[in-house]
């Protein structure tokens, strides 16, 4: 598993350890259709359907990943707008996450070795979402950035 | 095997790019950084072999190794061992050249500027993504959501640990960082998770829960001036 880079022996060998290599990718999308489905047919937007968050419960303030259950609810219905309203960040980074999901199981299953990718991306990932949990809390960024409040 | 030829012919490589037909740079250009790390005897550049292996002692196949591992380290120790003519010299540095071979087995590796380096920062970005995503999982840590970044940042930091173990990255203490920060995310989610169960279990469940906060919303909108 840790181990991507194998060579192609024969033909039989390489779709074996193709179908070993593409585990991991399609036990991770099995997961998130089944957590999709979960969203879609039990909404989010039903009061305490999913609990509460316990940083606003016990801390008062809103953490990134608050709205997140219902702006993937809302991105699966299509509705972009509220989703944007329940989390922006997480409308913007789900698609991005299914897209490098997608371009890593390409490259996974295709055996090619690892990228040396930079590190700038991981750095900026830190401060967009440390700089959103800041944010949010802003009292009058709150109707933009914040959770909308559950109609 | 004519070894005995080899120190005799220390002028023959620098003689044979005038006059070599084939590939003839290859051997007298150790620096070269495209020269793809072939082992010796299966690149393309075998064919290349009987072309300028006019001297018998250099068609042994050992110049294209000679030109691929470590370039500054091999270039370095060269003059001495060609000019003095030592054989001990030029066995000491061949072993290792052909020892490091099967760990880099796929071209890019070959290809990295820092080959030669003992520790290379080409995959640091493992490290630094396990660092930032195990942070991550502390800041997420409400329900479930941190689980999901800490165990893919315990993940990645593994990844880097043992990228820098073989020398392709310098960051182990980041990804070290990294998984104990995942770690403690992923054990911040669960104490989430569990104390919230209990606690919900103290009201009846859910349902008594919310009713407990409707009944308290009540009394404290009774008690209001």
């Amino acid at each position: 598993m840790t181990d991507v880079r194998q060579p192609a022996a024969g033909a039989g060998h390489a779709t074996a350890s193709r179908v070993r290599r593409g585990a991991l990718p399609l036990a991770l999308a099995a997961a998130a259709a089944g957590a999709a489905t979960l969203l879609v047919v039990r909404s989010p937007y039903t009061p305490l359907s999913y609990g509460f968050c316990p940083s606003v419960l016990f801390l008062g303030v809103s953490c990134p990943g608050c709205g997140g259950l219902r702006a993937t609810h809302s991105l699966l219905t299509g509705d972009l707008a509220a989703a944007w309203q329940a989390n922006p960040l997480w409308t913007v980074a789900a698609p991005l996450l299914v897209v490098a999901w997608g371009v890593w199981t390409v490259r996974r299953l295709r055996g090619r070795p690892p990228v040396s990718a930079p590190t700038w991306p991981a750095w900026l990932v830190l401060v967009v979402v440390v700089g959103f949990a800041v944010l949010r809390n802003v009292p009058a960024l709150v109707p933009y950035l914040g959770p909308a409040p559950l109609p | 095997m004519s070894s005995p030829n080899e120190p005799r012919d220390p002028g023959a490589p620098d003689e044979q790019p005038g006059t070599g037909p084939g590939s003839p740079d290859s051997p007298s250009q150790p620096s070269g950084p495209d020269v793809p790390p072939y082992p010796a005897g299966t690149g393309p550049d075998t064919p290349a072999a009987p072309g300028y292996g006019q001297p018998p002692a250099y068609g042994q196949g050992q110049p294209p190794a000679y030109g691929q591992g470590q370039p500054p380290a091999y270039g370095q120790g060269q003059p001495p061992a060609y000019g003095q003519g030592q054989p001990p010299a030029y066995g000491q540095g061949q072993p290792p050249t052909y020892g490091e071979q099967p760990t880099y087995g796929q071209p890019a590796y070959g290809q990295a500027p820092g080959y030669g380096a003992p520790q290379s920062t080409a995959r640091n970005s493992l490290g630094v993504w396990s660092l930032v995503l195990g942070i991550l999982s502390i800041v997420l840590c409400c329900l479930v959501v941190g689980i999901v970044p800490g165990a893919i940042g315990v993940w990645l930091g593994f990844k880097g640990r043992s990228a820098a173990a073989r020398g392709e990255a310098s960051n182990g203490g980041m990804a070290l960082a990294g998984i104990i920060l995942g770690i403690v995310g992923i054990l911040a989610s669960l104490y989430m998770i569990i104390s919230l169960s209990i606690g919900l279990a103290e009201y009846g469940g859910l349902d008594g829960f919310l009713q407990y906060v409707e009944d308290e919303v009540e009394r404290q909108q009774l008690q209001a001036p």
